[in-house]
């Protein structure tokens, strides 16, 4: 049992459920009043303010329009998804070896090409048989 | 149509006649759920989009039909009570959020003021009121979540445990905690001076 009144704080405890109990209340006239007055006290702080009948009439239709949908619970991961499967390809795109670069081609001037196009086409002899005849050829 | 006089449907109503009924059960929550969600996440929008996913959500359900209802009321309120959770946890990584604007706050508690002798003692207690709800910004989500339930809803803790599916003695311990945390405004709230003063 609680000596003299209970404290502001154990008042404010009791109201909400975790006070103490101790059946102070029961022996206490003035502290049973005290905390009755509180409970009004309450109730009227925590009473419920008026909300538009429109505010609540428009959220009532907002709900039914969203009840006639189709459940699309699923459709927010859609995205997510999306951007998953961008970044998986970008993955396997950059682990993907590099293409072979072709070797660069020996660079040849026009009056080179010309020449030994006139060269081939001056000569009665096949352009193979040049390495033969130089076997037999004398110094 | 839809009648505002729709009454409450009756605890251990099964899915079918939930879902058959389900326009007039939501007449009769709705208002108690927007303002459940309204005190949570202390913006009107998000308030509204919050309450809307929460029939949205019960109504899959019920169409599931895959568990019975017993308490129709406490369940919407689980449901309601989880994605406000679902959504003050995700407001961890919105820090550009702004705070909620002046009239949000005056709407959560503010009433109409009236003409009567206590006109003065309700605008006061809802200066008082709206302090207190914009003091709840101080309290973790399953705080507010019980502070809520509590104070506003006046839920027995045995009731809270059962909606936020913990055990009474973790409810008592964010109880406590929440009460630390609003002490100031607590104290105010049910401070007799404070009242008698502005009379004098």
């Amino acid at each position: 049992m609680t000596r003299g009144h209970w404290t502001e704080q154990q008042f404010i405890d009791s109201l909400y459920g975790v006070g103490p109990e101790d059946g102070h209340l029961n022996a206490c006239a003035e502290c049973r009043a005290r905390h009755e007055s509180m409970i009004a006290r309450k109730r009227q702080i925590a009473s419920e303010p008026e909300i538009p009948f429109e505010f609540l009439a428009a959220q009532r239709r907002a709900i039914h329009r969203r009840l006639d949908q189709p459940d699309r619970r699923n459709a927010r991961f859609l995205p997510v998804l999306a951007a998953s499967l961008v970044l998986v390809a970008g993955f396997f795109a950059m682990k993907q070896p590099p293409a072979p670069t072709p070797a660069p081609k020996a660079q040849v001037s026009d009056t080179q090409l010309f020449a030994d196009i006139y060269a081939l086409e001056q000569s009665s002899e096949p352009r193979a048989a040049g390495p033969v005849r130089a076997l037999f050829e004398e110094n | 149509m839809m009648g505002e006089m729709a009454e409450p449907m009756a605890a251990g109503a099964g899915a079918a006649a939930l879902l058959r009924d389900f326009s007039s059960w939501m007449i009769s929550e709705q208002k108690r759920v927007y303002l459940l969600c309204q005190r949570m996440l202390q913006d009107r929008e998000d308030a509204d989009s919050a309450t809307q996913d929460a029939f949205l959500k019960a109504y899959q359900h019920i169409r599931r039909g895959s568990q019975e209802i017993d308490d129709p009321a406490k369940w919407i309120t689980r449901i309601a009570v989880n994605v406000c959770l679902d959504r003050l946890r995700s407001r961890k990584w919105q820090f550009w959020r702004k705070r909620p604007a002046p009239e949000d706050e005056t709407l959560i508690i503010g009433g109409a003021p009236e003409s009567r002798p206590d006109a003065e003692d309700r605008i006061f207690a809802s200066e008082i009121g709206q302090r207190l709800t914009a003091a709840l910004d101080r309290l973790s989500a399953r705080q507010r979540a019980v502070f809520t339930l509590r104070h506003f809803e006046d839920r027995s803790l045995e009731e809270i445990g059962s909606i936020l599916d913990l055990d009474v003695g973790t409810v008592k311990a964010h109880m406590f905690r929440a009460i630390q945390k609003l002490r100031e405004e607590l104290r105010d709230v049910y401070a007799y001076r404070t009242l008698e003063g502005r009379k004098s």
